[in-house]
């Protein structure tokens, strides 16, 4: 584990130099937009995670890391996890930020600054409308912060084993190989929910009340569901390109 | 005498080129010139060495530890750097030593600053920017800043001008002061060997040629030239790379064959560089005679 941890560390120390100001600009900014307009704006920042991750192969195929991999004193199956569980950590501290913005917004509801002035207004009545029922819902925001994460989080994942596996000239067939999947996966599960006989609980009707009624205890609890997802798909992700990688010669 | 380094019957065969049975040993305390031709395999060994390869059969030993099984063990004690740089040319050497220092028990943090002094080295700007020679420079400060008892050079001075050629010389020969050190550093350029190695290890074609001290290696051969009637019966199938023109021959010889060398002939003592070049002369003569038997 320490191995993992000092190549996270490689990893991270990497990447901060490249995009560190750039994040913290952008959840900066997502912030400040959170506080005023809506904390279902916190969710963005998890998007710009990919630059924090994505960038990292090309820079390590750039500069040679495999020959340096190769030189430390360390496992290199070690070198191929920790890059799984580096991309997890980034979508999981991501989504903690993301929350403590949210929360922080629901919490100090500073919107009301902004919009109480032109209340009347009639242009602005739909998006008070929809502003109250976020502020009023934070358990939306937090099932929005942990499902884009997750989702995120998985696709980042695949495109990482398999830019390992077949080479990052080869990423493009396999972001399409991976849409197919998804649409594949979403197709299936809307045709299941369409017909209430077979699984009536993927109903697509019955899903969205169950969505509107959710507590936010429920929610935490599907937070840490998909986190536990997030990483048991990285951990084995990460197990398949270890043994295809370590394989090879450096 | 104990070796730090022991290669026994290393062999590796890819589509293109295999290494055979490659055996060589270095003792502590001294520097090998591993020397070849470019393709003879001097990377392939290395490689071996670094378990960065997988060899197909043979034995090697550093510090005598297994190569493969105490990899990590062994690379927490061995220095290497290769030809090119690979950390990462957006940092600055400050920031790599940050990165790499956590993977060495021994890394010591004021030893490399110590070192970028030395070789002049700036610590607040991208090493992308660095010459070649910087970028070298750095690659050792990085590998000395462990304590290795062991350095591994794959070809550190090509591309070098001669003043980083010297100065790179000059850091290897205040590294082997200790005497529990050991270097071993591949090289096509001779003149690096004849300045500071102890013993050489010639490679050609993936086989060891000659393995022992430099000067056992430079005494044992001598280029002989002269008319090609005076070669005495029996001496021209030992010479070796033997090459013949208008007005007479040349080629190398073993200095024990010297003993029946006519006076008309002309004699001297083979560089090692003369020696790399009639290897060739004798692979490209002996590729010859196959194609002429055929």
């Amino acid at each position: 584990m320490q191995d993992i941890l000092k190549v996270i560390r490689f990893d991270f120390l990497t990447m901060s130099s490249v995009s560190m100001g750039e994040l913290i600009f952008v959840i900066l900014f997502c912030m400040v937009l959170s506080m005023l307009l809506s904390p279902l704006i916190a969710v963005m920042i998890t998007f710009c995670v990919f630059g924090f991750v994505y960038p990292l192969q090309d820079i390590a195929e750039r500069n040679g890391f495999s020959k340096l991999y190769g030189t430390l004193p360390v496992d290199r199956r070690n070198v191929t996890r920790a890059r799984f569980i580096y991309i997890f950590a980034a979508f999981l501290i991501c989504e903690l930020t993301e929350l403590v913005i949210a929360v922080s917004s629901t919490i100090l509801n500073l919107n009301k600054l902004i919009f109480n002035i032109d209340r009347s207004a009639e242009r602005s009545r739909e998006m008070l409308t929809y502003m109250h029922m976020i502020y009023d819902t934070p358990a939306v925001v937090y099932l929005a912060v942990f499902a884009v994460a997750a989702v995120c989080c998985i696709a980042e994942a695949y495109m990482e084993m398999m830019s390992q596996i077949y080479g990052r000239e080869n990423l493009f067939r396999s972001v399409m190989i991976g849409i197919a999947a998804l649409s594949a996966v979403i197709g299936g599960i809307y045709l299941l929910s369409s017909h209430t006989t077979l699984i009536p609980q993927f109903h697509l009707m019955q899903m969205t009340e169950n969505y509107a009624a959710i507590s936010v205890s429920k929610s935490v609890i599907f937070g840490a569901a998909s986190n536990a997802a997030m990483l048991a798909v990285c951990l084995v992700f990460g197990e398949i390109t270890t043994r295809i990688v370590s394989e090879r010669e450096i | 005498m104990e070796n730090i380094l022991e290669i026994n019957g290393l062999c590796k065969t890819y589509r293109d080129f295999s290494l055979k049975n490659v055996t060589f040993a270095l003792p502590k305390g001294y520097i090998m010139g591993f020397v070849g031709q470019n393709g003879s395999g001097k990377t392939t060994t290395i490689r071996s060495v670094m378990n960065m390869t997988k060899a197909d059969s043979g034995s090697i030993s550093v510090f005598g530890l297994d190569s493969v099984k105490d990899s990590i063990e062994i690379k927490q004690r061995l220095g290497v750097v290769f030809d090119s740089m690979y950390l990462a040319e957006h940092l600055t050497a400050k920031q790599i030593e940050q990165q790499i220092r956590p993977f060495y028990k021994n890394w010591n943090s004021d030893d490399f600053f110590a070192s970028l002094k030395r070789f002049s080295l700036p610590d607040d700007r991208s090493v992308g920017d660095f010459s070649k020679g910087m970028k070298m420079k750095l690659m050792i400060a990085i590998a000395l800043a462990h304590k290795p008892e062991l350095l591994i050079l794959d070809e550190p001075t090509s591309g070098l001008d001669p003043v980083a050629r010297d100065e790179l010389l000059d850091i290897l020969s205040d590294y082997i002061l200790d005497e529990n050190r050991g270097i071993l550093f591949s090289t096509h350029i001779t003149a690096d060997v004849e300045r500071i190695a102890d013993y050489v290890t010639i490679l050609h074609n993936g086989t060891v040629w000659f393995t022992g001290s430099k000067d056992d290696l430079t005494e044992s051969y001598a280029v002989v030239k002269g008319d090609e009637d005076a070669i005495p019966e029996g001496l021209k199938e030992r010479m070796i790379g033997f090459h013949s023109y208008r007005n007479g021959f040349e080629a190398m010889i073993r200095t024990e064959d010297m003993r029946s060398l006519p006076e008309t002939l002309v004699c001297e003592k083979a560089s090692i560089d003369e020696i790399l070049v009639y290897i060739a002369k004798e692979a490209k003569n002996a590729g010859h005679t196959e194609s002429d038997t055929l």
